[in-house]
């Protein structure tokens, strides 16, 4: 199955509020890091176009607000979608707690690898990758797979599930000045 | 012997005697091989058979046929068969059927059956008489074109005449069919057939006359019996196989005739002309449904005919519908809008905007003469930056238009007071949190030793370091939770006093116990006096100690009153003072009042609390409040020869106190689940307010410092919803134009008044969604339908900023924040008077540019 269809990935990143979901996606998509970025509200996205296997896919990556009350709110925007990335702080244990939410971070580190690995591998065995949205460390390849296994996920064409696939990424914003630059 | 065995066999199992023939002939094949004629007899048999030329629509055994007239009615197998050629009725005795038989005399016997073996084609059939007896089944009579009956075949009773016949419908599909149809409403019935009575006579009177074996059982048809029927066999003709002369209907029905004239020269020309005509009423009656006897290709071009205006008025209807849609949806949407138009250029052209000279043309001693006009400028010209900070107030309804300077002097005062009210309240909660917080961190510092952040955020107002501990230190405990659970006795026993040895993970070994304890002393005091500094820098005027972060607040605190005193005239400083009393009267008991009702919580559960320590985070937080008092006198008790001022203060009051009749302490007693809220709003605020804005020059720690304590304020008075993203976006624009705190409080609060409703507690925004989704189909259905097919993007969720922050953000990423002030200016407070749904509105403006940049995105 070679490049036969354009193919369309939407993959939104959730995670409780500041732990870097748009840094992410922007140090994905942009290869740019800003310190500036606000709180998001409602939703962004941004699509990319990344080959995978022969295949030409077009990522579409939904940023979504951290607050639990816009959570609750895209019944409609969560539909359809191919994969899901849970981001949490590693410097904020709380981040990590509610829902599982995701951003470890700088060198006060609070949520040790084991455990999200951990986590990760009691919900199936979703990949886990530590990411620095500052210093691009890791947040390529972790998409990569996010694009890998939806895609995969696709061809199976497996049960739908509500989120055939959760791939976890932490957001390590590498060491800057001062907390995480979200 | 078998053979009843058999019999009783194929009884039981009714139709799926068929499957039964199979093996028993295959078993019984062996017995036959030797002689060739059972050889033919065992491929006849086999041919009844499903196989793959033909397929077997029907079978039923035990049915009676008659096959000769002085031959008594024999029991025999009954299949229909369809192949390539036709149908088949095929009817075999049972004698045949079991070749099982070895007496010579019944071979014999055998070879008579052979002649008694019924084939009907059932091309060659044209009518079917049915003849039903109540007590004993029915018999069907085929009649062929050349008019001769063959033998009647009588079905056993329960249906299964009934049956034969919807099999035999079903196998005539879809070339032909049975005239009239069998009902097929609920399963195939017997037609009424009341109208077809006399033709019915007449036609069993015709097919009496010209059958050459009357039988008995048409004789029953004299009599009008609603039992029985004639069906006659229509087909229609493949084009491909039949010429196109063949299909003349008159050609055929002269064929037909021909046919019955030839072959029956006996009929007299009366009944001749009877089944002429009933050809040709049958011919018109079938005109409807089949065309039977419509020329062929007329019929195929009528059937492109009706196809293609079926296919138009489908077309069409679609058409009309999607029409009436957008219509509705047009209605719909100048439902939305106010009708009344004002006028852009009368009495002046607006575009020009609300200038300063036309601000104070407007007044008269201080009081708004043409409302109406000033929102018309405001509508299409904007207002000039220089006298936002002057029309504002009044857009936004803070001051009513026609106020008089006294009017809002008294509105400005009653404000700020309320205002320093209501921040006094939640700075005192907001101690109380810090506090609490500390204290959690205190008792995992025990533990952890150092790694404190305190230490590394100097420059950083407390507040924000400390809202970060919250998470920091249950972040310790977490981590004691997850990797080190056999530390929870320490733990709980670290809780008490600073003193119990801690395991170290970290570099902090060589940390000295003693400078732990110190720092956390001093810690405590540096909180206790930042607590302090607040409530005096909230109503005092005095430069006051303000250490390091304290500064900012209270600058700011300082400069809001200065504001105030500039605009509102008639404040003054005696004023001031007082309002400061007021606060400090309620302040000092509140502060009390927590720790009391936090020490009334001690002696409830203080003593298991030690205990009840465990691993379970929401238990713990829960224990909070107890620990923290517990904590707190330990501390207070230890820290009294440092600072003592402030501690005795407290625990003074705290002894004096138990009326906590104070207004502003709601009772004095802040739940633990209040006070959570409290704690996680905050982190939010200072979340948000840290990140908010940041690129604009404004925003310096001092003025964001103002936003918090604006977005705090606002948060405090509706804690039930508590802080949502976005609200410091709303607020931004209006503290950077009043560079005020209460002022912009204030009409923050007349601005949710407006926008709450988009919040997600409030539920407009799926209404703004829908709008906005019927106003892109109706400007732009290319658009839309783009938008339908490249993913449903129709939720319009991405939309969702704009209509939270009335478009302020969308916009901020491409103009100037300048730029931003004047839609939002326009967006803010024009909605009411001018036009209904402004954001509708707005977005028909921005509709172009927003449409490029939705395609480039989509795309």
């Amino acid at each position: 199955m070679a490049s036969r269809k354009k193919v369309l990935l939407k993959v939104i990143i959730l995670g409780d509020s500041g732990v870097g979901k748009t840094s992410l996606m922007n140090q994905y998509v942009n290869k740019k890091f800003s310190n500036q970025y606000k709180a998001t509200i409602g939703a962004d996205f941004l699509t990319k176009e990344v080959m995978v296997d022969d295949r030409l896919v077009t990522m579409q990556i939904w940023d979504t607000a951290g607050q639990e009350r816009f959570q609750s709110l895209g019944v409609a925007f969560y539909r359809g979608a191919d994969c899901c990335v849970l981001v949490f702080d590693v410097t904020v244990p709380n981040t990590f707690k509610q829902l599982d939410r995701n951003k470890i971070d700088l060198e006060n580190r609070a949520v040790t690898a084991k455990r999200a690995q951990g986590w990760c591998q009691s919900k199936g065995d979703i990949p886990y990758f530590e990411t620095s949205a500052k210093e691009a460390i890791n947040v390529e390849q972790a998409f990569q797979t996010v694009a890998k296994n939806a895609l995969a996920q696709e061809t199976e064409v497996e049960l739908y599930n509500e989120f055939p696939d959760q791939i976890k990424i932490t957001n390590d914003s590498g060491k800057p000045k001062e907390g995480c630059g979200c | 012997m078998i053979n009843i065995k058999h019999k009783t066999g194929w009884v039981a199992y009714g139709k799926l005697a068929i499957h039964c023939y199979v093996r028993r002939n295959t078993s019984s094949s062996s017995e036959e091989s030797s002689k060739s004629f059972h050889l033919s007899a065992k491929e006849y048999v086999e041919s009844l058979h499903q196989n793959s030329k033909t397929t077997l629509l029907y079978g039923k055994n035990n049915v009676y046929v008659q096959p000769k007239e002085d031959v008594e009615s024999l029991a025999g197998y009954l299949s229909l068969h369809q192949s390539a050629g036709g149908l088949t009725v095929m009817w075999t005795p049972n004698q045949l059927m079991n070749g099982c038989i070895k007496d010579e005399e019944e071979d014999v016997d055998r070879s008579l059956y052979w002649d008694y073996a019924l084939t009907v084609y059932l091309d060659e059939i044209v009518y079917i008489h049915c003849h039903q007896q109540p007590d004993c089944g029915g018999t069907i009579v085929l009649v062929g074109q050349d008019g001769v009956q063959r033998p009647p075949i009588h079905f056993p009773k329960g249906g299964h005449l009934l049956a034969f016949l919807s099999c035999l419908e079903t196998g005539l599909l879809p070339h032909g069919q049975l005239d009239p149809p069998l009902w097929s409403q609920r399963g195939k019935v017997f037609p009424k057939l009341k109208r077809k009575g006399s033709r019915l006579s007449n036609i069993v009177q015709s097919d009496r006359g010209g059958s050459t074996g009357s039988t008995s059982s048409t004789s029953s048809t004299d009599d009008d019996e609603a039992t029985d029927y004639v069906f006659r066999i229509i087909t229609t003709f493949r084009p491909d196989i039949i010429p196109p002369e063949m299909m003349d209907p008159k050609a055929k029905i002269k064929g037909d005739n021909f046919s019955w004239a030839s072959k029956i020269p006996r009929l007299p020309s009366p009944m001749i002309q009877t089944v002429q005509t009933y050809a040709r009423s049958q011919e018109i009656q079938n005109n409807t449904c089949l065309k039977t006897g419509a020329n062929h290709r007329a019929t195929i071009k009528q059937l492109c005919d009706t196809m293609r205006k079926q296919i138009i008025s489908r077309a069409f209807y679609g058409w009309l519908a999607h029409c009436r849609h957008l219509k509705t949806v047009r209605t719909h949407l100048s439902g939305l809008v106010l009708h009344k138009i004002v006028p852009a250029d009368k009495p002046y052209d607006g575009s020009c905007g609300l200038s300063e000279q036309k601000w104070n043309e407007l007044q008269k001693d201080g009081t708004i003469t043409d409302e109406q006009e000033i929102h018309r400028l405001v509508y299409y010209g904007g207002v000039q930056h220089e006298i936002r900070k002057q029309v504002w107030p009044y857009l936004l309804g803070h001051y009513a238009f026609s106020s008089t300077p006294e009017d809002r002097v008294k509105v400005d005062k009653q404000m700020r007071w309320l205002y320093e009210k209501t921040m006094s309240e939640w700075l005192a909660v907001e101690a109380i949190v810090r506090q609490r917080e500390k204290e959690i961190m205190a008792a995992n510092l025990q533990k952890m030793s150092s790694e404190s952040t305190d230490g590394q955020i100097p420059l950083v107002r407390k507040d924000s370091s400390l809202s970060n501990d919250v998470f920091e230190s249950q972040s310790f405990d977490e981590w004691e939770d997850f990797s080190h659970p056999e530390t929870v006795p320490e733990e709980s026993s670290a809780t008490g006093t600073t003193c119990t040895p801690t395991p170290d993970r970290k570099q902090s070994m060589d940390l000295p116990l003693q400078d732990q304890v110190i720092d956390k002393m001093k810690q405590t005091k540096e909180f206790l006096l930042e607590k302090r500094d607040y409530v005096i820098s909230s109503f005092s005027d005095s430069p006051d100690d303000g250490l390091g972060d304290s500064i900012a607040r209270q600058s700011s605190q300082e400069r809001s009153k200065l504001d105030s005193a500039g605009d509102s005239e008639g404040t003054d400083i005696s004023k001031l003072d007082q309002d400061g009393s007021i606060d400090r009267s309620y302040v000092t008991p509140k502060l009390s009042c927590s720790a009391d009702s936090a020490e009334a919580d001690e002696e409830d559960g203080g003593e298991s609390d030690d205990e009840a320590e465990d691993d379970d985070e929401e238990d713990k937080e829960e224990d909070d409040d107890s620990r923290r008092e517990s904590l707190l006198t330990v501390e207070s008790a230890k820290t009294i020869e440092g600072d003592s001022d402030h501690m005795r203060k407290l625990s003074t009051s705290r002894e004096s106190l138990i009326s906590p009749a104070s207004p502003a302490s709601h009772g004095g007693v802040y739940s633990p689940a209040m006070l959570d809220s409290v704690a996680l709003n905050l982190h939010r605020i200072d979340k948000d307010v840290q990140r908010c804005d940041r690129n604009y020059w404004y925003f310096t720690i001092q003025n964001l410092d103002k936003l918090r304590n604006v977005m705090c304020t606002y948060v405090w008075e509706h804690l039930d919803i508590g802080y949502v993203q976005g609200m410091c976006d709303l607020v931004a624009p209006l503290l950077v134009i009043f560079d005020d705190e209460a002022m912009a409080y204030s009409c923050f609060c007349e601005l949710m008044k407006r926008m709450s409703s988009n919040f997600p507690h409030g539920g407009a925004m799926d209404t703004h969604f829908a709008n906005m989704r019927s106003l892109i189909q109706i400007l732009d259905s290319e658009l839309f339908e783009h938008m339908h097919h490249h993913g449903d993007y129709t939720h319009f969720y991405f939309c969702y900023r704009w209509f939270l922050l009335d478009f302020k953000r969308g916009n901020a990423r491409r103009y100037t924040y300048f730029y931003v002030l004047c839609i939002i200016s326009n967006v803010f407070f024009v909605e009411d008077s001018i036009s209904g749904d402004i954001l509708l509105d707005l977005i028909v403006c921005l509709h172009q540019k927003n449409l490029l940049y939705f395609k480039t995105i989509l795309k």
